[in-house]
């Protein structure tokens, strides 16, 4: 059950005059420079109050900025900003700001910390012990309340910083990528206690590079190079957009992504072609078009001339991920693919090691890892073959990186066999290390070396051979968009920037077995695209892939995973498989009020059978042929207390994304134990 | 008020949760005690000497018996070498050459030269053992009969406030001062810095806490620290090493907690200068060693700082700190005498404490 | 020969130790903790720690104020061991002064002075000594006995000199500058600070950083990685020998007597021993905060006992047999055998031979401890 809380908002004093309805941050003109760099251009922008207001943009758009300046911890070099009325830094009281680290002293309990940000506000004694009960309720964090901060897992720690910062009631919450390398479950969350709480007049300014939950938000704006490329409400952007959206389902979407991609003449495009984009997207392709009709005919006639056929094209309207993409890509910033310039031939690989379908580069039989009482990884069996990306899936500290470093060889096994590249004795020898590229959830360069160095560093030890190395560094400049400024200290770098970097350093040396452990966390939308695409290539190349990621779309890509809870691998199989294998039926409901339709149903429902994706509502029902009739009569009779109606636009079955599968595979196993 | 209460509750809680600073703060401090207290002696007792008899006759074995009566040498082998060859090998710090005609000359009422060779590789020691050789050979003569100036003239020499010279009585009062400025100005410095490396100070910048409260907070949270480990190693002192009220306490009583304040303003302002935790350990450890250890008086007296460093040791809290702690447990004239050096201490801890506001003063990222 | 050059490098080890070098000379802190600490500390120890007793400030309370009277007192002050702070005219006057520690020393002459002198009789002059520094005091009470002494035999001329004379001769520094004594400890103790500071964080800041992990799935070995870290340090640290040797030659004018090059290799002996202990520091610790911390509990009490500031030899029973297990002692006891007594390796033979123990078996067991930590 979600539990309602009634907030009372008494909002902070509002200077003498001004109305309710004025904005509670105004931004106009604001600038900011370091040095030479400009990392807002300009950008002006209004948010409501109440209102959700999304920044979204790729690394180093100047989103972080933004947020520094208008929470009042930095100064703008130009412009003006007003928040609740006054500049930022006399505003601040009203203010809750959560950093993109984790704003928390891992040191003190739960309790300590929420203490000392009400010390911090001059919160009453009685005010703080309800409204901390009340929040921690909120987020299902009540019974942890003497843990120390640095013992909870990611999201549980988001939440706790969000909870320090709700405490004073701050009018205003100012949100830097708060979910980055969080779970999806929690994610989920996260954002339902976001909503709740704009409900209740707060209102919120958030970052994020999920681009799911920016749909979530009221209004978003599009920052790109420190200006604002585009504003406004996810509709807004849509009709901005001008473009309808096929969903192409087919059995081999990499050729037809490549075929339909040929199709496309270069940009710029004087009037827009037939097809305009295509981008794949889990298990279908977005094929971005003017228009539904004849957009559907082009790519019908396109495939037809390949002996290509779709399976399935739907009609839908574009996401804010299809707008993101569709808008960089306009502004040049889509990231090249180009394949790693290969120096071993692909024969003496295989002549050292004869492989059919049947070779198994990863193999482990009941892997068992215990920390004192702590199970961390049980009974965990899994298979990778040469050329296969294996997706290992659940939520933060289900026991993943825990088997990936035990497959490393970087912790020892309490139990089970492991087998890497055929050898299952001595999995820290040096030959066998040469042959696998590992890329751990941490960023892995040196901050206090520049770009070219950090590659260079591991071209030698890795020890591709010298002649190669400046083939294969340029290549990773490249691909990063670095070229020119290789000589930039690699701690200089924003977050997803670091990632490219960290994962050209990992495979310079052609590994025949790749460990990937979150490579794209904290990444943009394009850069991720980018991602996969090499680590398609590589596995085309006959490279055994091994990932973790929070994006389950992009899960798709892997040919077999492995869902863990608590440990264990609780389901396994292809993607289709998995997603076949899920009990009930996932139905598709569109209203007009999401968030008051999401509410209302969690009081009849599970909350897990619950989800908001955008602007629809996803509902897993066992049932449905019984459930949905009541939940129409639930639905028709409620109507807010002005009066407005609750209106059920659509509602329909739809297959299972991966994301509504791992929700129901992770419920229901917590349910069970 | 309020906040300043919060965010020192706060800096005790992450305090207690660290188990290697509460060692640092209570161990460290204690060891430095004891090692101090009991090890560190400027005067050498017995000191080893070796003698070469030539003479070897009752006259000049007595003189040997004599010179190793008292404590103050003790006899080192020659092992068949040379006085210089025993130096070298650090074997003994002096080494006595008793001429063949020792005894004769005596006996002819004429002077014989003794040849005394002396490691002055440690000055100090060198000084001593010559004065002390002197000494014990005027003793010698005049025990022997053998001395006929008369003691015209006679000194009483008293040594006052510590008759018996313990050292423990210098340098223990010393320690306590170097130890209660080295270690909470320690803490204070990773506490403020932890929270700029850690990123957690950007939180207190969103707050609209004031620089003046931050630093208050922090420096509250110290103080308690810091006069927790005054109890602690004061009592010690007190009990293994007999300190004892010699006059009116309460110079001292007030001087203290002001003294770990200015201590903790120290390690505020170096934690807010200092880039991370190492460069602030770095910083604390090297300012607050040199200067306590050898620009306070705590090992050799003020008055022997040559020059520019002269000038150096005005500033230093702690020069003034050991005057009233020694003041206080061995000296005891009260607040006639130890008036300027309190008022010392609150100008540079007032000094240090604007210092560190000032610097945090704009409270904002840094671009 | 280029095949050799090729090998080198195409290994792993020349990439380690290009990186590793690559980030030293980025690194500001460090290049300015192995300059500006050692030489702050040789300069301020060298000198600000000045034992020298002289000048001891005295008081006078003459009552006699006559032609001996004033004799004694320029007789004690002749020497420029006291110099006259004031004359008073009242016991409470001189007893305040040292009692508040104005003055060292205060010298009561009575008004019956010169004339027990003239009758033949025993004089008795009195004098009062802060003896709150116990050393001073008892330095200064020396000197009052021996100027006493002599002043006594220029009263009676008649009497034959002093029978046995001690001549003595101070050896290896003859002018007693006691920069000489503290100079070569603070070298030793520079040493230790700094090697096992550089060392242990150039461990630990890869695990705080992360990029450990990383480094162990290269085909890297773990003594390749080790080496690669120290090799460049331990080149710093023996250019900071050099660094000190010159700040103490050319600021103190400490002698070098003995030979350069041997001192070189014990030198570099005692690195080891410094770096050894920072890798232990650094295998105990999770990151570079808790290694600059822990360093505290093993370097003080090293250092505190070592001699380099106070004699060994004054020490308890406990303390100095505790001295032949620190490393830093024997350092210091070569350190200042090369430097001013000019002997060698034959003399100083024990501690050599302690310091190469200590090195192989510190270096044997951190390197053990952070392969086992590795793996």
């Amino acid at each position: 059950m979600v539990h309602h809380p009634e907030v009372e908002v008494t909002p902070f004093s509002l200077p003498a005059g001004s109305m309710r309805l004025a904005p509670v941050i105004q931004v106009a003109g604001l600038q900011k420079r370091y040095g030479a760099l400009t990392a807002v251009k300009g950008i002006d922008f209004t948010v409501q109050r109440g209102e959700i207001f999304g920044l979204i943009g790729p690394d180093g758009a100047g989103k972080t900025t933004t947020f520094q300046i208008l929470a009042g911890v930095m100064e703008a070099s130009a412009g003006s900003v007003q928040v609740l009325g006054r500049p930022p830094r006399q505003a601040r009281l009203g203010i809750g700001y959560l950093t993109q680290q984790f704003s928390l002293y891992l040191d003190l309990s739960l309790n300590e910390n929420i203490r000392y940000s009400a010390g911090l506000r001059e919160v009453p004694l009685d005010r703080l012990m309800e409204r901390r009960d009340r929040y921690l309720k909120l987020m299902n964090l009540d019974q942890f309340g003497d843990r120390l901060a640095g013992q909870l897992s990611g999201g549980m720690k988001q939440k706790l910083a969000l909870c320090c910062a709700l405490i004073a009631q701050p009018e205003i919450l100012l949100l830097d990528e708060p979910t980055t390398g969080v779970d999806p479950v929690s994610r989920r969350d996260f954002w339902d206690v976001l909503a709740a709480l704009a409900n209740q007049g707060v209102t919120i300014v958030v970052a994020t590079p999920y681009l799911d939950e920016a749909e979530r938000c009221n209004r978003i704006a599009l920052m790109y190079n420190g200006e604002i490329q585009q504003m406004g409400t996810l509709q807004d952007l849509r009709i901005g957009l001008g473009l309808h959206r096929l969903e192409v389902r087919t059995n081999d979407l990499a050729t037809t992504e490549q075929v339909l991609l040929d199709a496309i003449p270069p940009l710029p495009h004087e009037t827009p072609p037939p097809l305009v984009d295509v981008q794949s997207f889990g298990d279908r392709l977005d094929i971005l078009v003017p228009d539904h009709a004849t957009g559907e005919a082009t790519v019908r006639q396109v495939l037809q001339q390949q002996h290509l056929h779709p399976s399935q094209i739907d009609y839908a309207e574009a996401t804010l991920e299809n707008v993101f993409v569709t808008r960089l890509r306009q502004q040049g910033a889509d990231p090249p693919f180009i394949p790693l310039p290969r120096s071993l031939p692909r024969t003496s690989r295989s002549l050292a090691q004869p492989r059919g379908s049947n070779d198994l580069a990863i193999q482990t039989r009941q892997l068992y890892k215990t920390f004192g009482n702590f199970r961390a990884v049980k009974d965990v069996t899994l298979e990778v073959r040469y050329g296969e990306i294996y997706g290992l899936l659940g939520a933060n500290g289900a026991g993943k990186t825990t088997t990936i470093k035990m497959l490393c060889g970087l912790l020892p096994a309490s139990g089970g066999e492991i087998s890497l590249a055929g050898r299952s004795q001595n999995l820290r020898n040096p030959d066998l290390r040469r042959q696998i590229g590992y890329m751990s959830q941490k960023f892995t360069l040196y901050d206090d070396l520049s770009v070219v160095q950090n590659l260079e560093f591991y071209c030698g030890v890795y020890r591709v051979p010298r002649a190669q190395r400046r083939e294969k560094i340029d290549w990773v400049l490249t691909i990063c968009g670095l070229t020119g400024q290789e000589d930039m200290l690699t701690g200089r770098l924003p977050g997803g920037w670091k990632q490219r970097v960290a994962f050209g350093a990992s495979v310079m040396h052609e590994p025949e077995i790749l460990f990937l452990d979150e490579p794209t966390s904290g990444v943009d939308p394009l850069a991720r695209r980018q991602f996969w695409r090499l680590i398609e290539d590589f596995a085309r190349r006959g490279t055994a892939i091994l990932i973790t990621t929070h994006y389950l779309e992009e899960a798709e890509h892997c040919n077999n995973m492995g869902f863990m809870v608590a440990g264990e691998v609780v389901a396994k199989g292809t993607p289709s498989a998995i997603k076949a294998a899920q009990p009930g039926k996932l139905i598709e409901m569109i209203t007009n009020m999401p968030q008051v339709t999401s509410d209302l149903l969690k009081t009849v429902l599970d909350p897990w059978r619950v989800s908001i994706f955008g602007d629809r509502l996803h509902l897993v029902l066992d049932h449905p042929d019984s459930d949905i009739p009541c939940i129409q009569d639930l639905l028709q009779e409620y109507h807010k207390p002005d009066g407005t109606i609750l209106e059920l636009h659509s509602v329909r079955a739809i297959p299972f994304s991966l994301e509504d599968a791992f929700i129901g595979i992770v419920q229901r196993s917590e349910q069970t134990t | 008020m309020k906040r300043i209460i919060a965010q020192a509750v706060k800096e005790l809680s992450q305090f207690r949760r660290d188990r290697l600073t509460v060692a640092l703060a209570f161990v460290l401090p204690l060891l430095t005690l004891l090692i101090f207290g009991y090890a560190i002696r400027l005067e050498a007792k017995n000191i080893p000497i070796a003698v070469q008899d030539f003479s070897n006759t009752p006259l000049s074995r007595r003189y040997t018996e004599r010179l190793f009566a008292t404590n103050q040498f003790q006899a080192a082998p020659l092992l068949g070498g040379s006085a210089q060859s025993v130096l070298d090998r650090g074997r003994a710090r002096a080494a006595i050459v008793i001429p063949p005609d020792f005894a004769d000359c005596i006996q002819r009422q004429e002077p014989s030269a003794v040849q005394v060779a002396i490691d002055a590789t440690d000055v100090n020691n060198a000084r001593v053992t010559k004065s002390y050789i002197e000494a014990t050979t005027r003793f010698f003569l005049r025990i022997s009969g053998l001395q006929s100036v008369p003691q015209r003239l006679q000194a009483r020499i008293r040594i006052w406030f510590n008759p018996g010279r313990q050292e423990s009585l210098y340098i223990v009062p010393g320690t306590c001062a170097v130890v209660l400025w080295i270690y909470p100005s320690l803490l204070a410095a990773l506490a403020m810095v932890r929270e700029k490396e850690q990123g957690t100070i950007v939180q207190v910048y969103a707050s609209s806490l004031s620089a003046l409260e931050l630093i208050l907070g922090k420096a509250l949270a110290f103080l308690v620290v810091g006069l927790s480990e005054a109890v602690v190693i004061i009592t010690v002192s007190v009990v293994l090493f007999q300190l004892r009220f010699a006059g009116d306490p309460t110079p001292f009583l007030l001087g203290t907690p002001i003294y770990i304040l200015a201590a903790v303003m120290f390690g505020l302002m170096l934690g807010t200068k200092a880039a991370n935790q190492t460069a602030a350990v770095q910083g604390v450890a090297l300012v607050g060693f040199l200067t306590t250890l050898l620009l306070s008086g705590f090992i050799y007296p003020v008055s022997n700082i040559p020059f520019p460093l002269s000038l150096i040791s005005n500033v230093i809290p702690a020069r003034y700190y050991i005057l009233i702690i020694r003041d206080a447990f061995v000296r005891g004239t009260g607040w006639t005498g130890v008036w300027f050096s309190l008022t010392m201490i609150v100008v540079l801890g007032s000094v240090l404490f604007n210092v560190a506001r000032r610097s945090l003063s704009r409270m904002q990222v840094s671009d | 020969m280029p095949k050799l050059l090729d090998h080198v490098l195409n290994s792993c080890f020349w990439a380690l130790a290009v990186k590793e070098i690559r980030q030293i000379l980025r690194n500001k802190q460090l290049l300015f903790l192995l300059v500006f600490p050692p030489t702050i500390q040789l300069l301020i120890y060298g000198f600000a720690l000045a034992p020298d007793v002289e000048m001891l400030r005295l008081s006078v309370l003459d009552y006699a104020n006559s032609q001996t009277s004033r004799e004694l007192v320029s007789a004690l002050t002749e020497n420029r061991l006291f110099i006259v702070n004031g004359y008073t005219f009242s016991e409470t006057d001189l007893t305040q002064q040292v009692r508040q520690g104005d003055v060292t020393a205060g010298l009561i002459i009575p008004p019956n002075f010169e004339r027990r002198l003239n009758q033949e009789q025993t004089a008795e002059v009195q004098v009062l000594i802060d003896g709150v520094d116990a050393n001073t005091a008892g330095i200064a009470s020396g000197y009052l006995s021996q100027i006493l002494s002599q002043f006594n035999r220029r009263l009676s001329p008649e009497a034959t000199p002093p029978l046995v004379n001690p001549e003595a001769t101070f050896f290896y520094n003859p002018g007693l500058i006691s920069s000489w004594f503290f100079v070569p400890g603070v070298i030793g103790l520079v040493l230790t600070l700094i090697s096992s500071l550089v060392s242990s964080s150039a461990v630990v800041r890869e695990k705080d950083t992360g990029t450990l992990e990383q480094l162990l799935m290269t085909p890297a070995e773990d003594w390749e990685i080790l080496l690669a870290k120290l090799v460049p340090l331990f080149l710093l640290l023996m250019g900071d020998v050099v660094l000190a040797l010159g700040v103490s030659k050319l600021v103190f004018d400490v002698p070098f007597r003995g030979n350069m090059i041997i001192f070189f290799l014990v030198s570099a002996l005692y690195i080891c021993v410094g770096i050894s202990i920072g890798i232990l520091l650094a295998t105990i610790s999770k990151s570079q905060q808790q290694v600059v911390l822990t360093s505290f509990f093993i370097n003080l009490p090293l250092i505190q006992t070592s001699g380099a500031i106070a004699p060994v030899e004054s020490m308890p029973l406990f303390f100095r047999y505790a001295a032949v297990l620190n490393p830093l002692q024997h350092y210091v006891a070569i350190a200042r055998g090369f430097l001013l007594k000019g002997v060698g390796v034959a003399e100083l033979w024990q501690h050599v031979l302690a310091l190469a123990l200590f090195a192989v078996i510190l270096m044997g067991i951190s390197i053990k401890k952070f392969r086992s930590q590795l793996n």
